[in-house]
């Protein structure tokens, strides 16, 4: 019997459990878990059955009835475990715990461009647990790595789990575009055909009407990566957010630029890592260099605008920085805008200004970069910034057609 | 505890290995009588669930396979329209008055029961399956609530009909959509995830006796290695199954001299397109050599 059972074997243990049962549900509500009534009073019948001989069948009786999705799922033993026995209950294996295990030490070693996280990202898989944990009062862990920006973490353990968020964002924003929430009330129109042929069954009469909804078209995706000097703490962390998108959606492409424009869709949606780490090496001769934007957008548009129709959604990820002058910026974006459907810009700087606006209000001089963005602004559909995991977070609106 | 002990060994009498939490949840979901809500990405063995508690208690196991568009009439129950449009042109001669005419022909007799309507006025306790529910509509979602809650169905041209035996429910889904909360307050959630290496183990014993032990091992140590990959689709349980099938088909012994086999039988774990261009022999070998590794450990 472990210390924890005998716990639940003191004088009266149901009449303990329910005493305490009111405090347990005030904590998970307040970690977010939507409890009712009748949810209560269900908790209640538990403990009052065999189930309360054992913690473990106790927790997995009440984690039965008051988890309703798999985020409570997943938090749940250790807020039980915490408030019933103060942790005291080692966690238990579980299916996820193979999730855990190491790596394999050859990958481990050949720590470079995209295989260091690579091979640790088992992990961070590890780590999310600890993102996961919730804290009674400030702010998680979590909550403090999405709101830092990029260019302060500097602790490889910080990063990778920046990395692990990166890449997991980017699949839910898939997700995000994906699923089906409510079910549209539009009934659409008439399938005379399909209605037809049913009315055989009831003697030609018409009795079920059947509708045709038509169907959507998924957007198509198109990233211009800006990976120059002046983007290199944020140019990386693009790359694998392009890359997570480019194996989440079908219908994308990217483009890297720095002085000239090198198409990347093809080595990024390569799920290879040792393979696509090599062909990047051999891409990015001249990455890290100088910023040429409106030369790079003019290339794009008079060899490569072919493949953006009026479906396509445009995502710039750059800093603005260009050595070029603005009208001619202003004039590849306004020919930009008119092939697509949306143009967005991603600027990693944007978020800072306003971090400097706030504490030099008015001090601050206007920088060559911002005359770039100031006379491109207009024109864009969106302007947003993505400097932490935060600001990231915010682009998944951008990722709709509407 | 001595019932969870011994449902589960009943289960896996069954067919089916359930962990403890498993088990509990599904004793609990018998003594309160709830629904039981599967969660878990697809191939990891809900619907096999249902199946096993069907096959260990000896009942009846009534399946609706939800989609999008099913409707109450699909689910429920369908009026026989063609026998009803026959008895009206027949009698049509008869001069029957038109009320006792409409009350004979929407009675039971001409009532087509659909998988709910026949797990509720089975004559003995049944196993019923609502299997993937996020695909349905939320309509449809809604239109369920009240079998989950009160084990009744109303029918307006008959009234309520109540069960006379409660059907064990199960409802899985994959999570491709959220289910509304009034669906999940009705049930007991239980999130089925992919299988520890020993529970996975524990599996191909059981489903194929003849695998020899070392080679089921391997097996298991490559899936769970593969698992962790960048994979679009991530192997299931019942694609492992196949996978040790298909292995033990082709004679094979051991993985780690077997490069071809594992290369011609892949089909059976990856699904698309994108995942098998992944898994080249420089893939597949690093696998193997990663996964025979663990086994040695």
């Amino acid at each position: 019997m472990t210390d924890a059972d005998a716990f639940l074997q003191q004088t009266d243990p149901t009449a303990n459990v329910r005493a305490r049962l009111n405090g347990f549900i005030q904590i998970l509500r307040g970690n977010g878990f939507d409890i009712s009534a009748s949810g209560i009073h269900l908790t209640h019948v538990v403990v009052c059955t065999p189930l309360i001989e054992s913690h473990l069948t106790l927790r997995s009786a009440l984690r039965a009835v008051l988890c309703n999705s798999k985020r409570d799922w997943d938090v749940f033993n250790s807020l039980f475990n915490r408030y019933w026995f103060g942790t005291i209950v080692e966690q238990e294996g579980s299916a996820s715990s193979s999730k855990t295990a190491t790596v394999d030490g050859s990958t481990a070693a050949g720590l470079a461009y995209f295989s260091e996280s690579e091979a640790l990202r088992a992990a961070a898989v590890t780590d999310s647990a600890d993102l996961q944990e919730i804290t009674a009062g400030g702010a998680s862990d979590a909550r403090v790595m999405s709101q830092r920006d990029f260019r302060f973490v500097f602790n490889p353990k910080d990063m990778r789990r920046i990395e692990f968020m990166v890449d997991t964002l980017a699949r839910n924003v898939q997700k995000r575009s994906r699923r089906r929430s409510q079910a549209s009330r539009k009934t659409g129109r008439l399938d005379s055909r399909r209605t037809a042929r049913d009315s055989c069954k009831f003697g030609g009469w018409p009795l079920i009407l059947h509708y045709r909804r038509k169907r959507k078209r998924p957007p198509r995706f198109m990233l211009l990566l800006d990976v120059s000097q002046s983007m290199e703490i944020y140019s990386y962390l693009f790359l694998r957010f392009a890359r997570g998108l480019l194996q989440a959606f079908s219908d994308i492409d990217a483009y890297a630029f720095h002085t000239d424009l090198v198409p990347i869709g093809p080595e990024l949606k390569d799920k290879n890592t040792a393979r696509l780490e090599e062909k990047l090496k051999d891409l990015s001769s001249g990455w890290l260099g100088g910023t040429r934007i409106a030369e790079s957008l003019e290339d794009f548009n008079s060899n490569h605008a072919s493949s953006v129709n009026r479906n396509t959604i445009v995502l710039i990820f750059s800093d603005g920085y260009d050595s070029s002058e603005p009208d001619e910026l202003v004039s590849q974006v306004l020919a930009l805008k008119e092939s697509c459907r949306k143009l967005v810009w991603v600027n990693p700087l944007l978020g800072r200004n306003v971090a400097a606006d706030t504490t030099n209000k008015g001090t601050e001089p206007v920088l060559a970069i911002d005359q770039c963005m100031l006379a491109v602004e207009p024109h864009l559909d969106l302007y947003t910034s993505a400097h932490s995991l935060e600001t990231l977070k915010n682009l998944a609106p951008a990722l709709s057609l509407r | 505890m001595h019932e969870i002990e011994q449902l589960k060994s009943k289960l896996a009498e069954a067919g089916y290995i359930a962990d403890a939490d498993l088990a509990t949840v599904i004793y609990l979901s018998d003594c309160l009588q709830r629904p039981l809500l599967l969660e878990g990405d697809a191939g990891v063995g809900k619907t096999a669930v249902a199946q096993a508690l069907a096959e260990m208690r000896g009942c009846e196991l009534i399946r609706l396979q939800c989609y999008e568009g099913l409707d109450a009439s699909t689910a429920l129950y369908e009026w026989n329209y063609q026998r009803q449009l026959m008895s009206v042109r027949v009698r049509e001669r008869d001069n029957i008055d038109s009320r006792s005419l409409e009350a004979e022909i929407f009675s039971e007799e001409y009532l087509l029961p659909r998988p709910l309507l026949q797990a509720i006025t089975s004559s003995s306790p049944a196993v019923l399956l609502i299997d993937e529910i996020d695909r349905a509509d939320d309509e449809f979602e809604a239109f369920l609530l009240e079998l989950l809650a009160d084990f009744q169905i109303t029918i307006p041209e008959l009234g309520t009909i109540k069960a006379a035996h409660k059907p064990t429910v199960i409802l899985t889904s994959n999570a491709t959509r959220d289910l509304s909360d009034a669906l999940r307050r009705r049930c007991l959630f239980h999130f089925v995830d992919y299988p520890s290496r020993e529970k996975e183990l524990q599996i191909l014993n059981s489903q194929l006796p003849g695998l020899d032990r070392d080679l089921a091992l391997s097996i298991v140590s490559f899936v769970q290695t593969l698992r962790r990959e960048h994979l679009k689709k991530i192997p299931g349980v019942a694609e492992t199954l196949d996978w040790a099938a298909a292995l033990m088909q082709l004679q094979t012994h051991d993985l780690k001299n077997s490069l071809p086999q594992i290369e011609a039988t892949l089909g059976c774990l990856l699904k698309t397109r994108a995942d098998l261009e992944l898994a080249d022999s420089d893939f597949i070998g690093k696998l193997n050599t990663g996964s025979q590794g663990q086994v040695e450990r």
